[in-house]
């Protein structure tokens, strides 16, 4: 049991590692970071880099749990931020690019309300099942947007599309353990193991994937021709004369 | 409720399950987009590999056309131009200095009425090549002048109206856009059996449009991409090639109220240099 639970720990502390792996790609690959959703993404990869740092911290340096559930409070607000502002770069539909953005500031409300009303000893779901299921959507509808418009390079040879696929399976991985994880996290030993069993493997395929998307090669999109739009104002069908003062009736 | 009273391995159970059918549910979202995008890839490379077969036909068929142009010239210069001239030389032999004074006359005269028919004939060719009302007065006079000797004949009703074509263009354009224009109405003349032609024309600050309308048995764009896509019919795979060296566009349709067919013509403006 002893050697298990000290196995368990080194696979969660191997995954919490892990989510430095898409930061060090960004920065080998960092030439190919040209756009703003890349600049984000690299921000978002940056921020989880910290924020396993400050975990760490708190668990095997501070050991205080208290501290441990702010963090994951404070990482939520912000992974939302940035994350909702990747994918708001990513969505060609203006009312739906609006609505991903506006969609922060009721839920940085409602997870500062949550904040304010419950305590801090314990691990609380429901901002973080809010935010998979929102980001689940959203990643749903950019997939349809890149099926219904995007026919010039594959998307499999964007790193937009893998890095949407690492987040979207990670989040959709994790959904079933972030709701159950709330009433049976700390009341089960075995139970606790299993979940971050899942937890792990899921953390880590995401980061693969994050970490892979980087090392994709994009190639070049071609113009696409102009459409034949006759101007409103230009007249074909009137037979009248010609005169230089009214030449466009 | 089922949370509240299911067992720790039922729980377990069940997340393992929603995990599994949340990642199941995922991958094959993804899997999807990919395949169905792939798809739609490989339809447009079809069509891409189509449109280069297209390309590839209208190239064909412009080197065609200008053989046969050539051949054509060849055979007015060498069976007009030719006889003429040698039957004026055969007038003006070195044996003219030793023939009578009326009979020597009257070889000048014929040939130099032989000499005027070889001008003529030169002219007309060159006249076909070049229409001299185009290059001196421009695509409205040109255009105008076709639409009058149309309408002249008394066979159809033939009229242009040039809204604004106070700058000309240059004159390869408008012997293009003239060419192109010849050739439509030559169609219409031959196929559509029309009671009536006209032609608009109308301009923004680059680009010019021209449409005709006849009320004849006309094509619409399905129709014109088709017999562009067949090997017969050189004469519309002369008009896209020119549309392609004018880089303009031209769109074949039926009138909404379907008593008229419309061709217009989209091309974008060269100042003249």
């Amino acid at each position: 049991m002893t050697t298990k639970l000290i196995s368990l720990k080194q696979i969660e502390f191997f995954t919490s590692l892990s989510e430095i792996l898409p930061l060090v790609f960004c920065i080998i690959f960092h030439k190919k970071l040209n756009t703003n959703g890349l600049k984000v993404f690299f921000i978002y990869t940056l921020f989880k880099a910290v924020f396993i740092l400050a975990c760490i911290s708190s668990i095997y340096l501070i050991k205080s749990k208290s501290l441990y559930i702010i963090i994951l409070r404070f990482h939520l607000m912000f992974e939302y931020l940035i994350v909702s502002f990747f994918l708001s770069l990513l969505i060609r539909s203006k009312v739906v690019r609006y609505l991903i953005l506006f969609s922060s500031i009721p839920f940085l409300i409602y997870c500062g309300l949550d904040f304010y009303w419950t305590d801090n000893e314990t691990f609380h779901n429901k901002p973080t099942l809010v935010e998979l299921l929102f980001f689940i959507i959203v990643i749903i509808y950019f997939l349809f947007e890149k099926m219904r418009f995007s026919f010039q390079i594959p998307v499999y040879q964007t790193i937009n599309f893998w890095v949407a696929v690492g987040l979207f399976v990670y989040f959709s991985g994790i959904f079933f353990y972030i709701l159950l994880s709330e009433s049976y996290f700390s009341k089960n030993i075995r139970f606790r193991d299993e979940l971050l069993l899942i937890y792990t493997s899921v953390t880590i395929l995401k980061n693969l994937i994050l970490a892979f998307a980087v090392t994709v090669k994009e190639p070049k999109a071609e113009s696409e021709d102009y459409e034949f739009n006759i101007p409103l104002e230009i007249n074909l069908d009137s037979f009248e004369s010609y005169t230089p003062t009214n030449n466009l009736n | 409720m089922y949370l509240l009273q299911a067992d720790t391995a039922g729980i377990s159970r069940l997340m393992f399950i929603g995990t599994l059918g949340m990642l199941t549910l995922a991958i094959g979202i993804i899997i999807f987009v990919i395949f169905h995008q792939r798809k739609v890839i490989r339809y447009q490379m079809q069509m891409k590999r189509l449109e280069s077969e297209k390309q590839q036909i209208l190239l064909n068929a412009s080197i065609r056309f200008q053989e046969e142009e050539r051949q054509r010239i060849a055979a007015d210069l060498h069976d007009d131009a030719g006889p003429l001239l040698a039957t004026a030389r055969l007038y003006l032999n070195d044996n003219l200095v030793n023939q009578e004074k009326a009979q020597q006359l009257q070889s000048i005269y014929s040939a130099k009425q032989i000499i005027d028919d070889a001008i003529l004939l030169i002219r007309n060719i060159s006249h076909s090549l070049m229409p001299p009302t185009l290059k001196n007065f421009g695509l409205e006079s040109a255009t105008t002048d076709l639409f009058q000797k149309i309408n002249g004949s008394g066979a159809l009703n033939a009229s242009a109206r040039f809204h604004d074509y106070r700058e000309r263009l240059r004159v390869e354009q408008e012997l293009l856009i003239f060419r192109i224009i010849q050739e439509l109405i030559n169609n219409i003349i031959k196929h559509s059996n029309a009671g009536f032609i006209h032609l608009t024309q109308n301009a923004t600050e680059n680009k010019m449009y021209l449409r005709i309308h006849h009320d004849g048995k006309g094509i619409v764009q399905s129709e014109f991409d088709k017999l562009n896509q067949m090997s017969q019919g050189l004469g519309l795979k002369n008009i896209e090639s020119r549309m392609k060296v004018l880089k303009g566009k031209i769109f074949f349709e039926i009138d909404p109220s379907e008593t008229y067919y419309k061709i217009t013509i989209e091309v974008p403006k060269e100042g003249r240099r």
